[in-house]
């Protein structure tokens, strides 16, 4: 049974799979565009047009797209935007700041090591959702807890990452580097950073995401302007499909940042491409 | 190979894009049918209950907004109508009816309004609370709404929030117009203990407030510059249309049954000190609420009884001045709402249908 199967399939030609692997990077992108698209038409079908689901819980494309256009109209669509977006790099940059000078450290001793990263590990590992109302408290309202929410939703895998990248820097070039007189800046400079790159992009891309999910969980409480407080205030008055629309922004704007940093990290980094 | 795979592609994303144009047809959310045809109940005693296990979706839990359905429990007027009530609480009122999660719930007016508008496939079945306090403090020492300016204020717990218009109307009217001062409004979230929170703690320069704020709020020195009440629809019970369609006589017995429970509460009428206070306080302890600190008072208003109508008000005109009040926009009571069974049940317990004209005026 087994035998004829094997042969039969043989003689079909390559599996799918491999035929899939073999296809050129256009091919696989209009592949997944027309995955997309029967996805969204599935849904426009089940709960535009058969309404399976009521809409208002979950608006079909169409709608959503309709409530994309009645933010734009209302004008207020660019106050929100560009207060998430400030926020956002504020909080990303500073934790990018923080995290890699204390990543090299932490990956470079061991002591360093042994004293932040239990701490660093148990922070990450506590639901940002838990330092929302702690945060209020501390920096009142305004910009403030929410940049700091954003900082501590991307500095640790910043961190964690050009930590873990440091140590796995090759002995063999640390001694050569040292055997040519190289001194620590210089290490620092030629050796560990070049080998740690792989990493920060890593940790870069996992931090996007993290301040992401940060920026709106600090956003949903606490401000009146953002995209966080914008799907707040079109849930609240039963406008879901503003409310998709705005977290659909908010989903482009995080793969967006995900992807350009990839794309600075293979440009700034080729040796790394591969790596990621 | 390369060339049929790109053509299954092709064909794919052709027939998605065909579909996608073809369900245009986005159905209409607010209703636009006419008026809604009244349920026709006949005459006397309703039937059997149809569904006989009623479950009441709340907001939260709250010792006395919320409380009559476990006295009307505990009293037996449930009983008496063939039904048991499960009070559960529910993040969105709303949606937990509309997905029958609950058969009915308890939502503010506002928050009403807006799910009616949007579809969600629910209805005003009667009043909760008909009427709403509007209590303020400030920091210490502030005597005037210019002293704000530069602060933060909080005018409701979380944006979007209709209650937010309707509180900065009222310090309108009291003298305390934050229009042309340079207040920000924030918003700590929805729970008022965390709004008194960033009060003493002088986060905050100005917060609406409840009872059950009040003795922290007086400790700290709080300046309370307004206390008005107004006959505002505070809540509403909600139903979902298809659930009400199949269990008429449920609906209105449920609101006998919760009618009797609001007038033994109140008894002997709203305004005066409640008779029956220390039963129903004891009914509140067995159901694991603190009641140390309301057995300590002694004042007409320590039930909440001034913001209940025992007759469950609502009609058109709450309805209008609900979207008056908290800027929404209209919507023609007439196409969403059957107040039959409200009427049925106040009928059957020779109850006006109007708004009770007590004058209340804080104690």
């Amino acid at each position: 049974m087994t035998t004829v199967t094997t042969a039969s399939s043989r003689a079909a030609g390559p599996s799918l799979a491999a035929r899939l692997a073999a296809l050129d990077p256009w091919q696989k992108a209009l592949i997944v565009l027309g995955e997309v698209l029967v996805v969204l038409a599935l849904w426009q079908l089940l709960v535009g047009s058969w309404r399976v689901i009521n809409p208002i819980f979950l608006p079909p494309p169409l709608s959503i797209l309709e409530g994309f256009d009645e933010l734009l109209a209302s004008g207020q669509l660019g106050e929100h935007v560009l207060t998430s977006i400030r926020s956002w790099l504020t909080g990303f940059g500073l934790a990018t700041l923080i995290g890699v000078p204390l990543g090299l450290l932490m990956g470079s001793s061991l002591a360093v090591d042994r004293v932040v990263g239990p701490m660093a590990w148990t922070i990450y590992a506590t639901p940002m959702l838990a330092y929302q109302p702690l945060a209020l408290a501390w920096f009142g309202f305004g910009t403030g807890p929410v940049v700091f929410l954003v900082v501590m939703g991307a500095l640790f895998p910043i961190l964690l990452n050009v930590s873990a990248g440091m140590r796995t820097t090759s002995p063999s070039l640390v001694n050569a580097a040292r055997v040519y007189g190289g001194r620590r800046l210089q290490l620092y400079r030629k050796v560990f950073l070049p080998s740690t790159v792989a990493f920060l992009i890593a940790g870069m891309r996992q931090g996007a995401v993290m301040a992401t999910i940060a920026l709106m969980v600090a956003e949903l409480a606490g401000t009146s302007t953002g995209m966080g407080a914008l799907i707040v205030r079109t849930a609240n008055s039963y406008q879901t499909d503003q409310s998709f629309a705005a977290i659909a922004m908010v989903v482009l704007w995080s793969v967006g940042m995900t992807q350009l940093i990839g794309g600075v990290g293979r440009w700034v980094a080729p040796w790394t491409k591969g790596a990621r | 190979m390369r060339r049929s795979l790109a053509l299954s592609v092709a064909l794919i994303t052709g027939t998605a894009m065909i579909t996608l144009a073809a369900c245009t047809d986005v159905p209409s959310t607010a209703g636009d049918d006419g008026p809604v045809e009244a349920a026709d109940l006949g005459d006397g005693e309703p039937g059997a209950a149809e569904d006989t296990e009623i479950t009441v979706a709340i907001p939260f839990p709250d010792i006395t907004m919320y409380s009559q359905y476990v006295v009307g429990t505990e009293l037996g007027f449930y009983e008496d109508e063939g039904l048991s009530v499960e009070v559960i609480t529910a993040d969105n009122v709303n949606a937990a009816v509309s997905s029958g999660s609950a058969d009915i719930g308890v939502e503010s007016a506002g928050a009403v309004i807006e799910a009616v508008r949007a579809g969600v496939g629910v209805m005003p079945l009667a009043g909760h609370f008909c009427r709403q306090n509007f209590d303020f403090a400030v920091q210490p020492g502030v005597t005037s709404v210019d002293q704000l300016a530069g602060t933060d204020v909080v005018l409701a717990g979380t944006t979007g929030d209709p209650a937010e218009f309707q509180r900065q109307r009222v310090l309108k009217e009291e003298g305390w117009d934050l229009d042309g001062v340079d207040v920000d409004i924030v918003y700590p979230g929805p729970d008022s203990a965390t709004w008194r929170e960033f009060f003493v703690t002088d986060r905050v320069s100005l917060i609406p407030f409840y009872g059950d704020d009040r003795p922290a709020l007086d400790e700290y020195g709080a300046n309370i510059v307004i206390e008005a009440l107004r006959p505002w629809a505070n809540d509403l019970h909600v139903v979902g249309k298809g659930w009400l369609e199949d269990n008429p006589n449920s609906a209105v017995r449920f609101l006998r049954a919760t009618m009797k429970s609001l007038e033994h509460i109140v008894a002997p009428g709203v305004g005066e000190v409640p008779e029956n206070k220390d039963e129903i306080l004891d009914i509140y302890a067995a159901n694991d609420f603190e009641v140390d600190e309301l057995r300590a008072q002694d004042h007409p208003w320590i039930l909440d009884g001034h913001l209940a109508c025992p007759n469950l008000y609502f009609d058109e005109e709450a309805w209008d001045t609900t979207i008056e009040t908290q800027e929404l926009d209209p919507l023609p009571f007439d196409e969403h709402v059957d107040l039959s069974y409200l009427h049925k049940a106040q009928e059957l317990l020779d109850l006006d249908a109007a708004m009770p004209s007590e004058e209340l005026v804080y104690p």
